[in-house]
């Protein structure tokens, strides 16, 4: 299971990179192992505002629809389109082009709530 | 495997499919307590799964037939509901759902047996993933007579816990089942190759009978059970996703 350290995350095993001034999101590679075959994502809304901790979208493997949820607040301002035709690529690629949103955060002291890969490592 | 706490079992009289979905998603919101709830259909009702896409669908044929569509708060695919036991289980944990599927295998194995039913798990070959119909579908924690399916489960699950979802057909209707889709003879022919209602295993089986075991069997995961009922939150909530998004004219189950 992969790990980067150079990631923050979440409980709910989600990662997070800051990216200029936003934050490039997705599910861990321990989260698309335990899913099993991604095959839809419900993405979110460019452009809803979300709270962290919100419900912002789904995906469904193995019969099994599972909420995904904000890792911080903010506006979210852009979404992977391409997983609507490959949803695969969660699996795939989970780190890469498997990314799930860009969040436009509005309070910087919400990072600090995220763990990192250790932390998150001690988690699993 | 043992879960703490009182499993609460919940059984419907019969209700429309909007009604019994609302329910079903009122559980996941705002249950607070393990659940097992049996529920049936006033009149034949075809499930889809939450993301489900329905160009698949002969909406014509529905129509005409006044065959009501709802969508299932849960994944897979379609299932026309009538002749068969349904329930749902609700967990308010969040748990791993490969693991609650084994568990629940378990659980169903052990009851089919107990009303004289054989089952093993669906192996895991190339099941057809384009196919509209749940029971074309065998995943690998599935059940099945002689490799044909005997039972369609699903699960959606959030921070709160799981919602599990099962359909136990006693008889099919392969026939009206196929007609629902566009492509019917294929339809028709995975079902009459891939699934069985449990009267084509044992012909004299009873509802009442499966209802006991599953009820019993579902009951050693618990520290006991109790028959219970709906709570205010959890009726009120129904009303509201009644009104608000399992309307019978609601577009949410043909959205996509």
């Amino acid at each position: 299971m992969h790990i980067p350290e150079d990631l923050l995350y979440t409980p709910e095993h989600f990662w997070v990179r800051k990216e200029d001034g936003t934050a490039l999101c997705g599910i861990t590679d321990y989260a698309q192992g335990e899913l099993g075959d991604v095959v839809f994502v419900e993405l979110p809304k460019v452009g809803a505002k979300v709270r962290k901790g919100e419900r912002i979208g789904d995906v469904e493997s193995i019969k099994t629809v599972s909420n995904l949820y904000a890792p911080l607040s903010g506006e979210i301002v852009a979404v992977n389109e391409a997983l609507r035709e490959h949803p695969e690529l969660l699996n795939q690629d989970p780190y890469g082009k498997g990314w799930i949103c860009r969040i436009q955060y509005e309070d910087e002291g919400e990072w600090s709530a995220l763990l990192d890969a250790s932390a998150y490592r001690k988690l699993l | 495997m043992r879960f703490q706490g009182i499993l609460r079992v919940l059984q419907d009289l019969p209700l429309s499919g909007y009604e019994n979905m609302a329910r079903d998603e009122a559980l996941f919101l705002v249950g607070e307590v393990p659940t097992l709830r049996f529920f049936s259909w006033n009149a034949p009702t075809l499930s889809l799964g939450r993301y489900q896409r329905t160009e698949d669908l002969d909406v014509p044929f529905l129509k005409e037939k006044r065959i009501p569509v709802v969508r299932r708060p849960t994944g897979g695919r379609a299932i026309l509901h009538g002749d068969e036991v349904t329930f749902s289980f609700f967990l308010p944990i969040p748990y791993p759902h490969r693991v609650l599927y084994s568990i629940v295998q378990e659980v169903l194995k052990k009851a089919f047996a107990d009303v004289g039913v054989f089952v093993d798990t669906c192996v895991s070959g190339a099941p057809s993933l384009q196919s509209p119909a749940c029971f074309s579908l065998a995943l690998p924690h599935e059940l099945a007579v002689s490799g044909r399916k005997v039972a369609g489960i699903a699960q959606a699950r959030s921070s709160r816990g799981n919602l599990f979802e099962g359909s136990i057909p006693f008889s099919l209707y392969r026939s009206l089942f196929a007609s629902c889709f566009r492509e019917k003879e294929r339809v028709f022919r995975e079902l009459r190759e891939g699934a069985l209602g449990l009267l084509e295993v044992r012909e004299n089986l009873g509802k009442h009978d499966l209802i006991a075991a599953m009820t019993a069997r579902f009951g050693e995961l618990f520290d006991g059970m109790v028959s219970g009922v709906w709570t205010e939150e959890e009726l009120a909530t129904t009303q509201k996703l009644l009104l608000e998004k399992y309307a019978p004219s609601s577009l949410y189950h043909y959205e996509r």
